[in-house]
């Protein structure tokens, strides 16, 4: 396994802050793993993601202590825009992203930047703007959008670039729901197929964790757990942490405590109804259920 | 009724039609989530309420006077309205001041609006953050700063767009806590969000749009529970709900919505899972 980032006890301290933000934060991935960063609001988490792209120490003033490597470099070391080819990032708030007027040319802003050619840039806009779902929109003003839109054009300039890492900070927050399940399986697809690495930082566990490898929780700018979902989930610190469990887990693990085993814990309706034996009681059911259905269709009649 | 949409449509100066013929009354006391597809028009419709923009046909009603009748500054003591993005509303040097701006313009005394101000920074766990300047806090904080400086003004009807981003499960707890405390002092909420599994456990009345239009509102089970609906409006349902729907047309009866009442009720009917 190659390395595809690694934080060594960093620890960044804002500007006049009373406490430091991170405090001696370590933190490893491997090439194509999927780690999902949680915990409570002003925990610390888009600072960490902050680390891993270079925003900060380079464009945030504060105090910055420890190493960070990316994909076997230090991150100082590695020239701006071979960061940005490397490194693609999606900020918590879209509209901190945007940086042209018109759809398209927001997207195809880094690739320029990269110094391909137009038919490259092109070429990368057109799959961007699809692999989204925004083709009808690029010759839109981005500030005539709707949130949610503004957002998939976030979405799609960080695709544009095609990193080999991708930080995404609560990337589907102003999306509905079908479309934040697009985005997703799309990210697990690219992981798959192109041994993409993705740290995603996300309050919502429920539409996160049936892609993650790893949950990382954080608590007053520390870490303070980091195991595979399940191992997570079954640890029973989560809630403690303000962390809440994804409706489907709390529900198994509520089974589990009533004697229920599920080898994997299931994470959705899917996989519980799935791994849950109902047949017996449902095929009685079901008989019950006919009859029923008949005898109310005889009375209305 | 605080509010009455009636038959309002809304095209943008751009061309973009945005609302399509949309009527819908908000009494008091009512919790309403508001759903849709991104881009279905639910921020056009709210900014429409709160007077920001005027239709370009029928009219929306405010405790009975049009939109196009009043001020913005006049509306606003009657409707709260949270920005879908905080940084459109946050504009004071400190935390305290931006909690301070609402009460100062209404001229209320000094005294009463250190008060406020002082309630407000502890409902919202934002006293550790009083001297800070709001865009130096992270995304959920400046939410919970601006959904503060509105509360400050305690509207009638409160309209939150987006309200959840950036939040805790303890931060949507207190939220969901203060809806309901809004809804048994008679003031009415419209929540509009994608988070559906915030709506269906705080919200009693379910409003969808899709296109422009409204295309379902009403009970949850009623629509959050109709495949159709969900379907049209690129919306999934809550995962227990679903659970309970899809167990249901098993013939197996699983009543309430928290885990721990489920999993009562499905240990006495259904066979254990073996570990694989
Ligand atoms: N520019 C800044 N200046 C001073 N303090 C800051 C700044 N940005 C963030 N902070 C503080 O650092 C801490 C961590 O912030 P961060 O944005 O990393 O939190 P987060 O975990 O991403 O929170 P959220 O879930 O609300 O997005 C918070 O207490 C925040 O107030
Ligand atoms: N300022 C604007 N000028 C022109 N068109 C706009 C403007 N703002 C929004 N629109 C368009 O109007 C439609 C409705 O947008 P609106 O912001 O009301 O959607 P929404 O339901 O709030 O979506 P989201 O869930 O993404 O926030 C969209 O097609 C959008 O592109
Ligand atoms: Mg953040
Ligand atoms: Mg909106």
């Amino acid at each position: 396994m190659t390395r595809a980032f690694a934080l060594h006890d960093v620890s960044f301290r804002y500007p006049r802050a009373a406490r430091p933000a991170l405090e001696r934060v370590s933190l490893a991935a491997d090439v194509g793993e999927f780690i999902v960063l949680a915990g409570r609001s002003g925990c610390g988490k888009s600072t960490l993601l902050r680390c891993l792209n270079g925003l900060i120490p380079h464009l945030a003033t504060g105090e910055f202590a420890g190493r960070v490597e990316v994909f076997g470099r230090a991150i100082d070391e590695v020239p701006p825009h071979r960061l940005a080819g490397e490194v693609g990032f999606v900020f918590q708030n879209p509209e901190d992203q945007l940086v042209a007027t018109v759809v398209e040319s927001d997207v195809a802003f880094g690739p320029e930047n990269l110094g391909l050619p137009p038919e490259a840039i092109r070429a990368r806009v057109d799959a961007a703007l699809r692999q989204v779902g925004i083709e009808v929109l690029r010759e839109r003003s981005v500030h005539e959008l709707s949130a949610g839109q503004q957002q998939k054009v976030a979405l799609a300039a960080s695709l544009a670039m095609r990193p080999a890492l991708l930080l995404l900070d609560e990337p589907t927050s102003q999306l509905d729901p079908a479309s934040a399940e697009d985005f997703l399986h799309l990210v697990a697809r690219l992981r798959a197929e192109a041994q993409l690495t993705v740290v995603l930082a996300e309050h919502r566990l429920d539409l996160a964790l049936p892609y993650a490898d790893r949950l990382v929780a954080m608590a007053d700018g520390q870490i303070v757990v980091d195991d595979p979902p399940a191992v997570a989930l079954r640890g029973g610190r989560l809630g403690e942490l303000g962390i809440g469990l994804p409706p489907v887990a709390a529900l198994a693990l509520a089974l589990e405590r009533r004697g229920w085993q599920f080898g994997r814990l299931p994470l959705s309706v899917d996989e519980l109804v799935g791994r849950a034996r109902m047949d017996g009681a449902t095929r009685r059911r079901e008989r019950e259920g006919d009859g029923a259905r008949r005898d109310r269709a005889r009375g209305e009649a | 009724m605080i509010v009455e949409i009636e038959d309002v449509s809304y095209t943008y100066p751009s061309g973009a039609s945005a609302v399509e013929g949309v009527s819908l009354r908000v009494a008091r006391g009512e919790t309403i989530a508001l759903l849709g597809q991104s881009g279905a028009g639910k921020s056009t419709l709210m900014k429409l309420v709160i007077g920001l923009l005027h239709p370009t046909r029928g009219r929306v009603l405010v405790e009975g006077v049009a939109t196009t009748r009043t001020t913005v500054a006049r509306l606003a003591t009657t409707v709260g309205y949270v920005f879908q993005n905080p940084l459109h509303q946050l504009f004071a040097p400190t935390v305290a001041d931006e909690l301070a701006l609402g009460p100062r313009a209404r001229r209320t005394s000094p005294g009463a609006i250190r008060e406020r101000v002082e309630a407000a920074l502890a409902a919202h766990d934002l006293d550790q953050y009083r001297l800070r300047h709001p865009l130096s806090l992270s995304e959920g904080e400046r939410r919970r700063v601006a959904l503060a400086s509105v509360l400050v003004g305690e509207p009638p009807l409160l309209v939150l767009d987006e309200p959840t981003v950036g939040q805790d499960a303890l931060a949507k707890q207190r939220l969901g806590a203060l809806l309901a405390a809004r809804q048994a002092e008679r003031r009415s909420t419209i929540v509009v969000t994608h988070d559906v599994e915030f709506a269906a456990a705080w919200c009693h009345r379910f409003t969808v749009m899709a296109g422009g239009r409204v295309l379902a509102d009403g009970a949850r089970d009623r629509v959050l529970g109709d495949r159709q609906i969900l379907e049209a409006a690129a919306l999934r349902p809550p995962a227990l709900l679903d659970l309970r729907l899809r167990l249901a047309e098993r013939g197996i009866v699983v009543d309430g919505d928290r885990p721990e009442e489920m999993a009562d009720r499905l240990i006495s009917d259904c066979r254990l899972p073996i570990a694989e």
